[in-house]
């Protein structure tokens, strides 16, 4: 029952919870020790909300005017909740490959709608997510994600 | 084996289960909390005692005492492409009732001794390890292509001379009614890697001793969780308790290994067989002679460049190709096709500045035979400032992996040499 509960309470908390192709994700409702830095405002009309989560991660998300995510990044000891960070597009990291030739160290997701990398070692991680459709004017994914 | 897929049949549709149970819980909005309710279970079955399964026969080659062989082959199921594999003997501890499973994957990638319950014998009854508050422990443990769940066991672990007594592994899938559904908590951090496609398990051999240092200060890192009836929360471990590499828990030969594999030509091989030694600097067939040490930083990266541009880089056995970004080069199935085989070249420089050129071979995928196991391929990191030195930089090398903390006659680890 008391889980039953916590579930009923989680989703009410998080119904807003949206981030990629949404509103910023609260990570401070689920965090015991976070804290929101935003480390870069209005460079090109676009934001940057870095939050460092109680697991040690650090999670960057690009906001643009509308207050739309566009553009998210992790790194750090541990993997992040990643369903959370990406929203409706993890599902599409969580799918299983289908190449002969599977990768393994390495992620690498490129569609029309959303592109997703995820890369490093145990202990050591990072990666990033984008939708190309919904980039401000002038961001270089490879420049301006950190 | 049939008893076997019927028991990975099992354990994935129960695994189907609870990711559906898990995608339902977090589909209210994404995480929700680490707990993921269970139905009350069915208290655990007892295996009844049965005598230790027959040894595997030694291997054919004369091995050192300290070193096992590795074979780059298909793997289990036939898929298994640039993946390296050594069996390893699991006891429970303290007795003879012990089982030699093959196929784990050798990675300097990762820490800690992985088994996949399907490969496992139900009569080898391994003891659980308890959290801080006496529940049985679960793991999640991240990899870069998803997570494996199960539990946390001790065993001792014998490899070729050498033995590990009572650590703590990772049984993957394991079937204990506590560990049957997997937190949303992990579910949410990737794909179902499981024990690795292919492989009975992951022999974690890299530069740290345990897996999870950050999860002795922090309760929510969604690693080591506290499982019980009422589902798996995540917990704070300390280290003693957490997976460890069974490399430090040797008598000796405990600072580290030395992975050896002879080069693959243009075109692949279609078998390679090396080895794994044990020890760096500690016997005859483990010293650091002609190798340069390239000392890492506490995260166990160096870093690497390649046309200008310098990254973080790492050697990692367990990733299938060499990964780093090169928009000249043209791609297909997710790896590299070059139209003819690319000599490239990049430099690694260590923590401390010391540098050295690397020259390395890149074929197109598209050129390797159905029947190669291993190959010179790489493949685009994409923009992440990442190069990954997968199993491609192990043939035709000796690596030396000096574990962090450890004493060795080129100084202390954390390094590489090679």
């Amino acid at each position: 029952m008391k889980a039953i509960m916590a579930a009923l309470l989680a989703c009410s908390v998080s119904a807003s919870w949206a981030a990629l192709g949404g509103h910023p994700a609260q990570f401070g409702a689920r965090a015991v020790r976070a804290q929101m830095q935003p480390v870069t405002t209005a460079v090109t009309g676009y934001t940057v909300n870095q939050t460092t989560l109680d697991s040690g991660a650090t999670v960057r998300e690009y906001v643009d005017a509308s207050g739309t995510v566009f553009a998210v990044s992790w790194s750090g000891p541990v993997v992040p909740d990643l369903r959370q960070l990406l929203g409706p597009y993890f599902d599409t990291l969580a799918a299983p490959g289908s190449n002969p030739h599977q990768r393994r160290g390495h992620r690498m997701i490129k569609q029309s709608d959303v592109v997703i990398e995820s890369g490093g070692h145990m202990g050591a991680f990072e990666g990033r997510g984008w939708i190309p459709a919904k980039l401000p004017a002038g961001f270089n994914p490879m420049k301006d994600i950190q | 084996m049939n008893a076997g897929q019927t028991t990975t049949r099992f354990w994935r549709s129960r695994l189907l289960i609870a990711l559906f149970a898990a995608a339902q819980l977090a589909g209210c909005g994404g995480g929700g909390s680490g707990d993921t309710t269970a139905a009350a279970p069915a208290p655990s079955p007892v295996p009844a005692p049965s005598p230790a399964p027959a040894p595997s026969p030694a291997p054919a080659a004369a091995l050192a005492a300290n070193a096992v062989p590795i074979v780059v082959d298909r793997g289990v199921d036939g898929t298994s492409f640039n993946s390296p594999y050594a069996s390893v003997t699991v006891c429970v501890p303290g007795t003879t009732t012990c089982q030699t499973i093959d196929h784990l994957l050798v990675d300097t990638g990762s820490y800690g001794l992985r088994l996949s319950a399907s490969a496992l014998d139900p009569a080898l009854a391994l003891p659980a390890v308890a959290t801080a508050g006496g529940a049985p422990a679960g793991e999640c443990a991240h990899f870069v292509d998803g997570y494996a769940w199960g539990a946390v066991r001790r065993a001792d672990v014998k490899l070729a001379s050498e033995t590990a007594s009572s650590i703590p592994v990772q049984v993957v899938g394991d079937q204990g009614a506590v560990y049957a559904n997997v937190p949303a908590a992990c579910a949410n951090t990737g794909a179902n890697f499981g024990s690795s496609l292919g492989a009975n398990g992951i022999l974690g051999v890299g530069l740290l001793a345990q897996d999870c240092p950050s999860c002795v200060a922090s309760k929510s890192a969604g690693v080591y969780f506290a499982c019980t009836a009422n589902g798996c929360t995540s917990t704070a471990m300390a280290l003693a308790s957490q997976v460890t590499n069974p490399v430090v828990a040797f008598a000796q030969d405990n600072n580290g290994v030395v992975m050896t594999l002879p080069p693959v030509p243009t075109g692949g091989s279609t078998t390679l067989s090396g080895s794994l030694i044990f020890g760096v600097g500690t016997q005859p067939n483990n010293q650091v002679t002609t190798q340069t040490v390239y000392q890492t930083d506490s995260r166990g990266d160096i870093r690497t460049t390649y046309k200008g541009t310098t990254v973080t880089s790492f050697l990692d056995s367990g990733s299938n190709a060499v990964f780093f970004a090169d928009p000249g080069i043209p791609q297909c199935s997710g790896f590299y096709c070059p139209p003819s085989p690319l000599v490239l070249s990049a430099v690694n420089t260590s923590a401390t500045g010391v540098s050295g050129n690397v020259s390395f071979t890149i074929e197109s995928i598209q050129s390797i035979a159905s029947d190669v196991t291993a190959a010179n391929v790489g493949a685009d990191a994409g923009i992440g400032q990442i190069f990954d030195w997968g199993l491609p930089f192990f043939f035709g090398r000796t690596v030396f992996v000096a574990i962090a903390g450890a004493s060795t006659p080129n100084g202390p680890g954390p390094y590489w040499a090679y």
